[in-house]
């Protein structure tokens, strides 16, 4: 899922300026499973805006990051000075690309890819680099999890089995020696990986998908 | 405004009423079943009103009736007060923990929370 983390209030306060009717959307995708842009979060965030004086509501669609969920949207977008979205940058654009002329702010920092680990505890698990070999690692993605995004072994530094760099968490090779171990694969680590072709990643630039059959 | 649990928080506020009568004219107290069942959005809700303070009164948080819920309404209250704070709001929430007999922390911590003086929003 996609993590965000709340904006600070006062810099919230401060994009809306002058704005006096506020429309705070939360999203009910993944930003609700990190607790950060759900219908409550919303609910509190108009609330707090409320009682700072302005004429805020809230709203919360399944997904602001489809135009088929936003669209029923429009007229409440409208009525408003400026809405706040909770969900990630990609809701945000998707208010955007619906409707250009109004004033929209991101409420949340996307922050990344991950999963939640534990209650109240969430991870990233992947970078999104397009080119997917976790299967040659046991399961454990080493451009994601390790500090240094080596392909080739550990760099030395790990201790306990704790990264060096992030001491609190585990060193990702650690976790793949000690995976391909239980697979009884650890023949795997002798085979050389190549460099990384970062063509697949956002360093080629902005990516797209094509469905052709999909087309209308 | 005060949010009392119905098995030490409210029994322990009628007992604070009746022993300070001088004190309480001003003092809404709402029953809730457990303080655990008391959310961010109900309390928020409240401010939004002419309430400035909100006191939750509740079971000891280690022998709280239904066990946790004592526990997630202090976590909840301090969350409350952290984004009170950083929007600068200056209305606060308190909780309190008691039994039936033992109210003096109810004083205590209406005391402490009367203590800092709200200031009025100004409209944007």
């Amino acid at each position: 899922m996609i993590i965000g983390e709340r904006k600070p209030i006062p810099e919230i306060l401060a994009m809306l300026g002058d704005s006096k009717k506020v429309l705070v959307l939360g999203c009910g995708t993944c930003v609700t499973v990190c607790l950060t842009g759900g219908d409550k979060e919303a609910k509190e965030l108009a609330s707090l805006l409320r009682i700072k004086g302005y004429e805020a509501d809230s709203l919360t669609v399944e997904r602001q990051c489809e135009l088929e969920f936003i669209h029923p949207l429009r007229e409440s977008i409208q009525s408003v000075d400026a809405v706040i979205s909770l969900a990630c940058g990609i809701g945000v654009q998707a208010l955007f690309e619906l409707d250009s002329e109004k004033s929209i702010y991101p409420g949340l920092n996307t922050t990344f890819m991950g999963m939640p680990v534990k209650q109240g505890y969430w991870e990233e698990r992947c970078w999104g680099c397009g080119n997917c070999i976790i299967h040659l690692f046991g399961g454990t993605c080493p451009i994601t999890r390790c500090a240094k995004s080596l392909l080739n072994g550990p760099c030395g530094g790990s201790k306990d089995g704790k990264c060096e760099v992030k001491p609190d968490r585990d060193c990702a090779w650690q976790l793949i020696y000690d995976r391909l171990k239980n697979l009884n694969r650890l023949d795997w680590l002798l085979t050389i990986q190549p460099p990384k072709d970062w063509s697949t990643s956002r360093y080629g630039g902005h990516r797209k998908m094509t469905r052709e059959d999909m087309l209308l | 405004m005060v949010i009392a649990c119905d098995k030490s928080g409210y029994p322990a506020m009628i007992k604070y009423t009746t022993e300070n009568s001088t004190n309480h004219e001003f003092i809404k107290i709402i029953k809730a079943p457990c303080l655990g069942s008391v959310k961010e959005s109900d309390i928020l809700e409240a401010l939004e009103g002419k309430c400035d303070r909100i006191l939750l009164v509740g079971c000891p948080i280690d022998s709280c009736f239904h066990q946790n819920g004592s526990r997630f309404a202090q976590r909840r209250v301090n969350r409350i007060n952290h984004l009170l704070e950083e929007a600068g709001i200056t209305k606060r929430v308190a909780i309190s923990f008691v039994t039936a007999e033992k109210i003096s922390e109810i004083k205590r911590t209406l005391d402490l929370i009367s203590s800092t003086p709200v200031q009025e929003e100004h409209k944007p």
